[in-house]
């Protein structure tokens, strides 16, 4: 997607892969989407599920090997 | 042992205290209170003890200083990033109070320290940030029949209880949740979050009770849960009784021992 921002969030640890979620989140417009590369397996998910909490829209994510690939919206 | 004039000073608005005067003082010097965890809730209750004239305080903790403590645990600070936190506890404490004797233990508290730890104090804060060193403190204690407040805070969210083991009207942490809450190892994002000044809150309630079973006077959190949800700002209680068949203060306990694998 061009224009789409990329947030790198390889070994970078809860809480503070989701922190950076909500930093950027906080500098884009409503509707806006970033792309985040996450530790996968457990460390995804538990992002996504707090995502969701905090009123996130989780467009997909997807495990990719060692890594997850997840693409979140601003409401 | 009479107190010294600058002493008199020091803890003239407790000996003003009619509940406590100074033989409160005196039950209070010669108290000896073992904090579990130098973080978010150990912090507060050891300074308000050390600012109170606790005799003895022992600090056990196997971290260092990070940055993000800084944001509540107000025994460190700067200048202590990276330190043990044992040592960064005692620089702090012996500024506020001198007379302090601070032990510290630079360990995790686990089955095999345990019982040996609390043997020589008189009251034991739980200051810990998971469930299964909280059974632990509650279990050892109820062994030892030491005294301890229970407390635990998650976002705006706390809650304290405060256990005399033996007695008819203090029930235990397991007389409430026989089983240790399974959880993972890590936290969830979710559950990292948490606002500084609520576990400040706690951890000073914590050291108010560790003074009032020290000094005897008031009603300790004896069968009452105290819980704060602090964006309502509302205190509630909850009435507990003891568990007649409670796996640990029951009279015939399942739990008579501390086995390693019952806390990991």
């Amino acid at each position: 997607m061009p224009g789409e921002k990329f947030l790198d969030l390889a070994g970078t640890a809860c809480p503070m892969n989701f922190v950076r979620i909500k930093i950027a989140m906080s500098k884009l417009p409503p509707g806006a989407v970033i792309r985040v590369r996450l530790d996968g397996g457990a460390v995804a998910d538990d992002v996504k599920r707090t995502l969701v909490e905090q009123n996130y829209e989780v467009l997909s994510l997807e495990q990719e090997g060692e890594f997850a690939i997840i693409f979140v919206k601003k409401v | 042992m009479s107190l010294t004039d600058q002493q008199i000073e020091r803890y003239s608005r407790n000996i003003v205290l009619e509940e406590l005067g100074p033989e409160g003082q005196e039950r209070i010097r010669a108290g000896k209170v073992l904090i579990i965890g130098a973080g978010g809730l150990g912090s507060p209750a050891a300074l308000y003890l050390a600012a109170a004239g606790i005799g003895a305080l022992g600090i056990v903790d196997s971290d260092r200083v990070e940055l993000n403590n800084l944001q509540r645990q107000i025994l460190h600070n700067i200048s202590s990033l990276g330190q043990e936190k044992t040592l960064s506890a005692a620089q702090r404490i012996r500024l506020i109070n001198p007379d302090v004797e601070v032990r510290m233990w630079q360990v995790k508290f686990s089955a095999e320290n345990a019982l040996e730890l609390v043997r020589d104090f008189d009251f034991v804060i739980d200051g810990s940030d998971n469930f299964a060193t909280k059974f632990l403190v509650n279990d050892a204690c109820v062994m030892a029949g030491k005294p301890f407040s229970h407390a635990g805070v998650l976002g705006f969210k706390a809650q304290a209880l405060t256990v005399i083991p033996g007695r008819d009207d203090s029930p235990c942490l397991r007389c409430v949740l026989p089983e240790i809450p399974s959880q993972d190892e890590t936290p969830t994002c979710a559950q990292s979050g948490v606002l500084g000044p609520v576990a400040g809150t706690l951890g000073t309630i914590q050291a108010t009770e560790a003074i009032k079973v020290l000094t005897r006077v008031g009603e300790p959190l004896l069968g009452r849960l105290l819980h704060l949800d602090a964006l309502a700002m509302k205190f509630q209680t909850v009435e507990l009784k003891r568990d007649p068949a409670c796996p640990v203060c029951s009279a015939k306990p399942q739990i008579t021992s501390l086995e390693k694998q019952a806390y990991e």
